[in-house]
């Protein structure tokens, strides 16, 4: 006669659990992190560190990628060379170089802001989303209404311009003039990415805590000696975060040049980012613009590293 | 060329109807193609040559020759005089808004927009006109459009192939014209019937007869992209001179052609 028994037999279930539990129970605490960890180390692998090997290696060659069957071949350190000498290379790491220092500078405006918002008053949560608008939209989008905006005849943006001032709202052009188009870009940047500088520091100001505050009033400290001695030193380090984050992005700013001006009039808001993708992708130069890529890398990368040690040491103090 | 200007200078700023129209739209487009388009057809008038006729990739006195610096001088000329406010970086579809808007007295663009030009009910029929780029020393306009090429590696290549006999025909070449395409068939233009058949057929016809092309050359990216920085420095960005600007190309296609090993 069958009896009905569960498949497998209970005996040998309980035997399987008690062999994975072990298992499992055999492996440390570092063993099981790293498990965790694992598939996202892969997927940096895969698309970080690989891709960057990858452009190192063919950065020494002349390979172009809308030629592929076309063989490669090593050309040492021309690229390099031919990067490094030059003009208009140079001439666009300027324009980056004064985009970002522009950008950021103003930006840290945000600092100003989030001092603003840190008290409490009447319509403070509207005013905090309405600050923080520019920021949730892409950059793509605020490109695109930018131009409109920007347009001589029909943008709104001269028309206020000449509300204020009296100047002609045909007589300049923010993205066509040579001298206002740097400009424009920095305003555009400034206008999106302040609210960002803002939240940064919105949470440094936040985490001070009361009794630090306290203690100072109860010295009679000013509100100038408690901004000085303990709101600064205190939000220092996230104010410096902010702009080592936005020093990074606009050092690659493209999406919003691209759309703004395309680099122009003529070059003057080329930067290195544009030169980059017009380099790799339409003029399929690969290899020339792996090096390219390459040599960004070493210049952020450097700054970055010298950057986080003085905010190491802000920190510490 | 000078009528041209004359005219243009003509419309520029002059109030019609209460509004404010200018003289002329044209090319000046930095990210792909526009201002080499618009350019080459002022460059080609004033006598300009890619290289050398009887030495290949031999640039310099071509492409820089006193008369391709005329040349660039004028489309410059054109450009600060007898244009809108704003069209720093326009290409075909400002144009297209800005002669449909009626702000521009004439422009350039694509025979291939002229068909609908021609139906607006604002600026087509009887209000329109169109013409041939105008001659200077010679006369040749850019050619545009779109190539039609087989993929060497394709599993189609047959297919694709029939379907390029397909369309070449007489008969089928006829009907795309009819229909609003543009053919270059000589079995089409040649007809006798071809210069009544649309307002701007004998402009397009004169036009096919007078075609100068790009460079046909592997690097035509390359090439393209140093021609339309050389330019919109210059005519834009009022970088340097026509001279210089001529000749900072020679030395970019140079240094492309010798990349090439030619």
């Amino acid at each position: 006669m069958l009896v009905d028994k569960p498949f497998p037999p209970e005996g040998l279930q309980a035997r399987t659990r008690s062999r994975a539990g072990a298992r499992l129970r055999g492996l440390s605490d570092r063993t099981i992190a790293w498990l965790f960890i694992l598939p996202t180390i892969v997927l940096l692998l895969a698309i970080n560190i690989f891709p960057l090997i990858w452009a190192l290696r063919l950065s020494f060659t002349n390979f172009k990628s809308n030629m592929p069957s076309v063989p490669a071949r090593n050309v040492g350190i021309d690229n390099y060379t031919d990067i490094l000498t030059d003009e208009d290379i140079w001439y666009a790491m300027q324009v980056t170089a004064r985009f970002v220092f522009w950008s950021v500078g103003l930006e840290v405006l945000g600092f100003g802001l989030a001092l603003l918002i840190n008290r409490q008053f009447r319509g403070h949560s509207f005013w905090t989303t309405l600050i923080l608008l520019p920021m949730m939209l892409s950059p793509a989008v605020v490109g695109n209404f930018w131009t409109f905006l920007l347009q001589p005849q029909t943008g709104l943006f001269n028309d206020i311009v000449s509300f204020f001032t009296g100047i002609p709202p045909n007589s300049f052009q923010m993205i066509g003039d040579v001298p206002l188009a740097p400009w424009t870009i920095v305003m555009v940047d400034t206008w999106m990415w302040t609210p960002y500088v803002m939240l940064i520091c919105l949470a440094g100001l936040r985490s001070i805590p009361d009794y630090i505050y306290e203690a100072a009033e109860v010295d009679r400290a000013s509100p100038w000696r408690q901004f000085w001695s303990i709101t600064l030193p205190m939000t220092l380090p996230f104010l410096m975060l902010a702009i080592l984050f936005r020093g990074i992005e606009n050092f690659k700013m493209f999406d919003m040049v691209n759309l703004l001006t395309s680099g122009g009039p003529g070059s003057v808001t080329e930067t290195v980012s544009i030169t980059l993708k017009r380099a790799a992708f339409e003029k399929w130069q690969t290899g020339y613009s792996s090096a390219l890529a390459i040599i960004l890398f070493v210049v952020v990368f450097g700054a970055a590293n010298i950057y986080v040690k003085a905010l190491n040491r802000v920190k510490q103090r | 060329m000078d009528e041209l200007k004359q005219t243009a200078e003509f419309f520029q700023g002059r109030k019609i109807d209460g509004k404010t129209v200018y003289g002329v739209y044209i090319f000046t487009e930095r990210g792909s193609e526009g201002i080499t388009m618009g350019v080459t057809n002022m460059l080609y008038n004033y006598g300009f040559e890619y290289q050398d006729p009887k030495k290949p990739y031999h640039l310099d006195g071509y492409v820089n020759s006193p008369g391709a610096v005329k040349g660039l001088e004028f489309y410059k000329a054109l450009y600060k005089c007898c244009t809108a406010p704003g069209m720093t970086n326009a290409y075909m579809q400002e144009g297209l808004d800005a002669f449909k808007s009626g702000q521009v007295a004439m422009q350039m663009n694509w025979f291939a927009f002229f068909p609908g030009l021609y139906k607006d009910p604002n600026v087509g029929g009887e209000k329109i006109g169109f013409f041939v780029n105008p001659k200077e020393i010679q006369q040749f306009t850019q050619l545009g459009g779109q190539g039609i090429s087989v993929v060497s590696y394709s599993d189609h290549k047959a297919d694709a192939l029939e379907y390029i006999k397909w369309f070449a025909q007489a008969d089928v070449q006829k009907k795309w014209w009819q229909l609003g395409g543009y053919s270059a068939a000589k079995s089409v233009v040649d007809a006798p019937d071809f210069p009544k058949s649309a307002p701007f057929a004998p402009a397009f016809l004169k036009s096919m007869s007078i075609v100068k092309d790009f460079w046909a050359e592997p690097a035509y990216a390359a090439l393209l992209l140093d021609m339309q920085k050389r330019v919109h420095d210059y005519v834009v960005a009022d970088k340097g001179s026509a001279k210089e600007a001529l000749d900072l190309l020679v030395k970019d296609w140079n240094k492309v052609f010798k990349a090439e090993g030619k």
